[in-house]
């Protein structure tokens, strides 16, 4: 987290719970004082949002609606009660047969692609691991070796791209909260070849905007700052030079690439 | 958070519905509505709109109460993510633009002056139609965490997300719906 973002959250909380005003925040933090009063004064006004409320003749109606429909439409644990003795063969049957469709599912599902109909296996099968594994860190650092590699597999597709860009930012996300002082480098090594390999491909990393930490604009100047008007929608591809820096940080790593990277120039 | 959460003991009520109790899934329902609706009205900005999608929300969210795991994410947050996906199907399907002269439906502080209301109200619809010109990302993170007040934690179980990139994402939303308005003054 960058301290300009622990600043706004810190004031963020103080404003939340009363315990000081704008002009107390930015005095707090003086460094960060022009650029905190817009950031507050616009969380301030958002909460004027919090006047939309539902009619409530509306809510009554519906409640009622809701329940009509309940009443037509019961869950499947109310109606399957009272059949207990065949369930439970069924059930057994099922049960022994989906233990043999999963094996082998998983296998072919860990080569699924995002829009894949495994790909849900495959993710399932990932959580399975998160929940047992228990290296936070390698586990992390090998799925994000996965989501790089679903990236550059669908590259150039409209709609599986921008989702692939947003699960392998996560992804890198998990590795940086995951690492401790002795797996940094080692963070930094691996995914510092995989953004090599994605601006080997194309990507200009305004996808990142949202990136956690000082990645897109550590030591940016005022005029180099992405437009709103250039910040890419859910569905789009940015496609315009990057404007980040050519050592971008992840979280509290740095990673080395070459300035003037072109195609001739990698390896 | 509605105190009435607390007081509802709501992962026995969720349990009771999820076992087909009718009358508990409405208690759910009564906590959560409005919650609901405000999460869908600021994005889709049409009155019946929102009505429609909220209605839709509760009804999926019977369907499908059997997938739910409480120890996963809280009610709130699976909700939140029926209403996210409602909101996406409804522009897809109905590839919606909404007009900057859409009124929210808000009720104000009865005790402001008229003039003060009518201020209040076009600066609460130019909030609402800059919220729209950010990313879903960043949209949601605002939503929940500033408008309907939801910790880090909640709004990173609600969307999915690490809380740290929800932070990021706050500041980021911050930072473009500042410029944005800033923008639309001049």
């Amino acid at each position: 987290m960058s301290e300009l973002q622990k600043a706004l959250e810190e004031c963020l909380v103080l404003l939340e719970t009363g315990r000081a005003t704008i002009e107390e925040c930015l005095a707090r933090f003086p460094e960060y004082a022009g650029e905190l009063e817009p950031l507050l004064l616009k969380a301030q006004e958002l909460k004027t949002l919090h006047g939309i409320h539902i009619s409530e003749v509306f809510k009554a109606n519906t409640r009622n609606e809701l329940l009509n429909y309940m009443g037509d439409h019961p869950t499947r644990a109310k109606n399957q009660r009272g059949h207990s003795g065949l369930s439970l063969k069924l059930a057994s049957g099922l049960a022994i047969l989906l233990l043999a469709f999963a094996a082998s599912g998983t296998a072919l599902a860990q080569r699924a692609l995002p829009g894949d109909s495994l790909y849900a296996w495959k993710l399932a099968s990932e959580n399975l691991w998160l929940l047992i594994n228990p290296d936070d860190f390698e586990t992390a650092l090998w799925l994000s070796t996965r989501r790089f590699e679903e990236l550059l597999a669908v590259r150039g597709n409209a709609v599986l791209e921008p989702i692939s860009v947003e699960a392998y930012l996560d992804s890198i996300q998990r590795v940086t909260e995951a690492a401790d002082a002795e797996s940094l480098s080692r963070a930094s090594e691996v995914i510092g070849v995989q953004w090599e390999a994605l601006q080997k491909a194309g990507f200009r990393f305004e996808d990142l905007e949202d990136f956690p930490g000082p990645l897109a604009e550590p030591d940016m100047q005022e005029g180099q700052r992405p437009d709103p008007e250039d910040t890419p929608k859910a569905g789009s591809t940015a496609t315009e030079a990057s404007k980040i820096p050519n050592t971008p940080v992840v979280g509290d790593l740095e990673v080395t690439v070459q300035p003037n990277l072109t195609l001739e120039s990698l390896p | 958070m509605p105190d009435s959460r607390l007081e509802l003991n709501e992962d026995q009520v969720v349990r009771q519905a999820i076992q087909g109790d009718q009358e508990a899934f409405a208690r759910l329902y009564d906590v959560h509505a409005d919650e609901v609706f405000r999460f869908v009205k600021i994005r889709v900005r049409d009155q019946h709109t929102a009505e429609d999608i909220t209605s839709s929300v509760f009804l999926k969210a019977w369907e499908n109460l059997s997938g739910y795991k409480i120890r996963k994410a809280p009610f709130q947050a699976w909700l939140f993510r029926i209403a996210r996906n409602a909101v996406i199907d409804h522009y897809r399907t109905e590839k919606e633009h909404v007009p900057l002269e859409a009124a929210p439906h808000i009720v104000q502080d009865r005790s402001s002056g008229v003039p003060e209301k009518v201020v209040a109200r076009i600066q609460v619809e130019k909030l609402a139609a800059s919220l729209t010109e950010l990313t879903e990302d960043q949209r949601n993170v605002l939503i929940l965490k500033l408008v309907q007040g939801y910790s880090i934690k909640e709004v990173a179980k609600a969307l999915g997300k690490r809380e740290g990139a929800v932070r990021a994402l706050q500041m980021r939303a911050l930072q473009s719906l500042s410029k944005l308005m800033e923008s639309k003054l001049e």
